[in-house]
């Protein structure tokens, strides 16, 4: 008994302590309590021993076995905005703030770690309670994302953009990529998205199962918007490899700004000769065109602008070489309308449909046009066999040393006068030509 | 243009009757003033509510169309140069530095009309082996010499510009009826109507180069040629009375391209006559049966017509020769409608004129202001209209289809 009665005094003492704000620094010192204030950042009032701004004694015994004996002094939020005010009022606020769930993400007396959170500079264990952790999961991570800085572009309580974002998307990505925004101001063609669109457009800020964390696969990603282009490459009956290849449209563009039109890394000619200019392109390996041109006085008319797309398409074509138009694979082909569209786009489209012509080429002797001879025959003569689609050393696109027949370089020994010329190749005996008077042949 | 040739065709028919009841009254008002240019509201073709692409603006059919107030007396006996009153049958004509130059076929003589400076004069007083007798059809070199087709004097004599004679084409080579010239550069083209042929002749050498309607394949061939022209670019496109065809050759006589028969419907001829090239590929074909000037596309698609045959303002009445101008726009734009943007002007020869109607008939091509929104307007109001016909072509597919 008389141990009762002196347990039932000191119960009486403790309550006494609590009731008054004048002891309240005893319900952290004392035992009950102490493990409140004792971690590494408590709440303010729990750091100064002050309970009374959120609790209200109910009776005057405290602690009363399995009664509570104190109440809150607000409920939710209104807890907290007497200390905590100006949270929540943006346009868009927390889904947790709006419901005054503070305690949702909040320790109230205090945590090991700042802000009274549980978790530390990573909170992706904190936001990912709620938050779907699919992109936080993926191969290519956008660095604060991958180390649950979401604190970093989002504000957690309440924001005027979408997404809780601490800003306009623009400013916050290029508030750390500085230097990125700094080579954009100064960059001579810049990509319409990234000049005035968010950046978020192209890129999941959080992660995705493509290098850059792109949201779409390229070339999908690009041919979201660029339809034309993206028809092209799904109906090219010839691909052009890089664009199916990994790293898609950007093996040639570059995606954000660039130094030549079209976003090209340098001009046209420079990038398709950038791969173009190899021996090794391909098996069997493709034609190496840089040195096709080096040197060469005469080039084709296009290329001496640089302009490699006057004839092929880059993106894809139906077409052999990825020409324009329709031109033969094979070495021979009779002309029929329509089978040499990819130089007649161009060129005299009345070149080879008229056996007598004063008009549509010089090559002709009288008015019999030479060129109707070589093409329009039974053995249709393709432009190749006598001329170089891209440069020659020697007038008309005609090399001096002849064309590539085979393993044989045949030659042609083309000769011109002002009025015709003559021709001794490979394939027949030196014939001459003459438009004014025109020479017999027996 | 836009293709809505048929729906312009309706229109007009709807509004003809009263048209022509209100034709009736302004040519019986304006009877007592006969020889004074009428005035009328706009004439537009197509007509309203369709979007005009062709306005008649004016024309000329005699010297009082010009204001002259010299008697027609006076002006016989002063003779020369001053002796035009009134056109009698005009047919071919061509356009020199803003200035025509008529065939009158029933005047003997070449006019020349200036419609800037406001005169009108006979081009030619040379008496024997110069005189000109039945000029059916012009042409007028860089230079300004005259190339006229008489099939009275059976060649093609040149003037220069003060209408001395100067040449005549037609002694090298055999030949029935010249009805028709051209010029390119250095070639002539001169039309034989009766032989369906065309000469071309080097005219620096008047040597014959080539001549078109001798090809092997009769289809290449020309079937009565009533009218020809070159464009810009040296392709020669010859009109076809006997099978109502255009066709395009160049001047080696290579057929390139051929359009058109003989019918009733849109694009199809029955006379067809002169023919004009503009500088955009645009054809323009007269039809003196139909009495309309029809316009082809370069890709020889029907765009629309215009001109009439009746009394109404802008009616062609037998029209025979055209020429499309882009000379003097400035002068011809003050007689288009507020608005109407002139691009090119066309001149058509009629050879029946009224108070009304000209001998020859000037036509603007061009736009009212804010065609482009209206076209972009009509054109979404045709997809939402074609859109709907889809779903309910659909709906009633399915609703046939067997239930499964």
């Amino acid at each position: 008994m008389k141990v009762l009665s002196l347990a039932s005094t000191a119960l009486a003492g403790l309550a006494l302590f609590c009731t008054s704000p004048a002891y309240a620094a005893s319900c952290t010192t004392t035992e009950c309590h102490a493990p409140l204030a004792a971690v590494k950042y408590p709440h303010a009032p729990v750091k100064d021993g002050d309970c009374s701004p959120c609790h209200i004694q109910k009776g005057k015994e405290h602690p009363v076995k399995g009664v509570k004996t104190f109440d809150l002094s607000a409920k939710g939020a209104d807890l907290c905005k007497d200390c905590h005010d100006g949270i929540g009022k943006k346009r868009l606020v927390h889904a947790p703030v709006k419901e005054g769930e503070c305690t949702g993400c909040h320790k109230p007396h205090g945590t090991q770690q700042r802000f009274l959170l549980d978790v530390g500079e990573d909170r992706s264990p904190l936001c990912l309670n709620c938050h779907d952790a699919k992109p936080f999961k993926e191969k290519y991570m956008h660095g604060p994302a991958a180390v649950g800085s979401c604190g970093t572009c989002h504000d957690p309580h309440d924001s005027v953009e979408k997404g809780l974002m601490k800003g306009k998307v623009r400013d916050i990505c290029l508030s750390c990529h500085a230097d990125f925004a700094k080579q954009l101001n100064q960059a001579a063609v810049v990509h319409p998205p990234v000049a005035k669109d968010a950046c978020t457009a192209c890129h999941d800020a959080h992660g995705s199962p493509y290098k850059m964390f792109v949201k779409n696969k390229l070339p999908d990603l690009c041919t979201g918007c660029h339809k034309s282009i993206g028809k092209v490459v799904a109906s090219a009956k010839v691909p052009h490899k890089p664009v199916l290849q990994e790293g898609g449209c950007s093996n040639c563009h570059s995606s954000h700004f660039g130094k030549a039109k079209g976003m090209l890394s340098a001009d046209q000619m420079t990038v398709c000769l950038g791969c173009h200019g190899t021996d090794t392109l391909g098996t069997p390996p493709l034609k190496n065109i840089k040195k096709q041109i080096e040197g060469k006085p005469f080039l084709h008319g296009p290329l001496k602008k640089g302009d490699c797309r006057a004839c092929h398409d880059p993106h894809g074509s139906d077409y052999f070489r990825l020409l324009k138009g329709n031109y033969p694979d094979d070495l021979y082909l009779p002309y029929k309308d329509g089978a040499y569209e990819a130089c007649l786009r161009c060129h005299e489209r009345n070149l080879l449909r008229f056996p007598e012509t004063t008009i549509y080429t010089k090559f002709r002797n009288g008015n019999r046009n030479l060129h109707y001879v070589h093409v329009v025959a039974r053995k249709g003569r393709t432009c190749r066999i006598c001329h170089e689609a891209h440069a020659s050393d020697g007038e008309k696109l005609i090399n001096k040393d002849g064309s590539q027949f085979g393993a044989w370089k045949i030659p042609l020994n083309f000769t011109l006068t002002s009025t015709g010329g003559s021709c001794a190749p490979g394939c027949h005996r030196k014939f001459k030509y003459d438009r004014v008077k025109a020479e017999v042949y027996n | 243009m836009n293709g809505r040739f048929g729906g312009a065709v309706t229109a007009f028919t709807s509004r003809r009757l009263k048209d022509l009841m209100l034709m009736t009254l302004l040519v019986a008002l304006l009877a007592g003033c006969a020889g004074t240019t009428a005035s009328v509201g706009p004439v537009f073709f197509p007509p309203p509510p369709e979007e005009p692409h062709v306005q008649y603006l004016t024309g000329i059919s005699s010297s009082t169309d010009f204001g002259s107030n010299q008697s027609s007396l006076s002006k016989l006996l002063v003779g020369g140069t001053e002796t035009v009153t009134r056109f009698a049958k005009p047919y071919g004509i061509a356009e020199y530095n803003g200035k025509l130059y008529v065939c009158d076929i029933g005047a003997s003589q070449v006019v020349v009309v200036d419609f800037v400076n406001k005169i009108i004069k006979n081009l030619v007083e040379e008496r024997g082996s110069g005189k000109l007798r039945k000029p059916v059809s012009i042409a007028v070199d860089d230079e300004g010499l005259v190339y006229v087709a008489d099939t009275g004097r059976k060649d093609v004599a040149v003037y220069n510009q003060a209408g001395k004679y100067v040449k005549s084409y037609g002694k090298t080579f055999d030949h029935v009826s010249l009805s028709g010239v051209a010029i390119y550069k250095d070639d002539l083209y001169i039309m034989d109507n009766r032989l369906s042929k065309v000469f071309v002749i080097n005219r620096k050498t008047d040597e014959v180069v080539s001549v078109i309607g001798e090809s092997a394949d009769r289809s290449k061939n020309l079937a009565l040629p009533n009218g020809l022209t070159v464009d810009s670019k040296g392709a020669v496109h010859i009109v076809n009375v006997g099978n109502g065809s255009i066709k395009e050759y160049d001047r080696d006589g290579n057929m390139l391209s051929v359009f058109g028969r003989i019918g009733d419907s849109p694009g199809e001829f029955t006379r067809p006559r002169g023919i004009a090239v503009d500088d955009d590929g645009q054809i323009f074909v007269v039809d003196a049966g139909y009495q309309v000037v029809q316009v082809f596309n370069e890709k020889h698609r029907i765009l629309g017509y215009f001109g009439q045959p009746g009394l109404m303002a802008g009616s062609t009445n037998l029209p025979a020769g055209i020429v499309v101008s882009k000379k003097n726009l400035d002068y011809f734009q003050k007689f288009a409608a507020p608005g109407f943007k002139l691009r090119e002007v066309i001149f058509v020869t009629n050879q029946y004129s009224s108070a009304i109607n000209h001998s020859v008939a000037v036509y603007g091509l061009g736009e009212m202001e804010g065609w482009e929104e209206r076209a972009k307007q009509r054109a979404k109001e045709d997809a939402e209209i074609l859109e709907k016909r889809k779903k309910i072509l659909q709906q009633q597919q399915r609703q046939q289809s067997p239930q499964e």
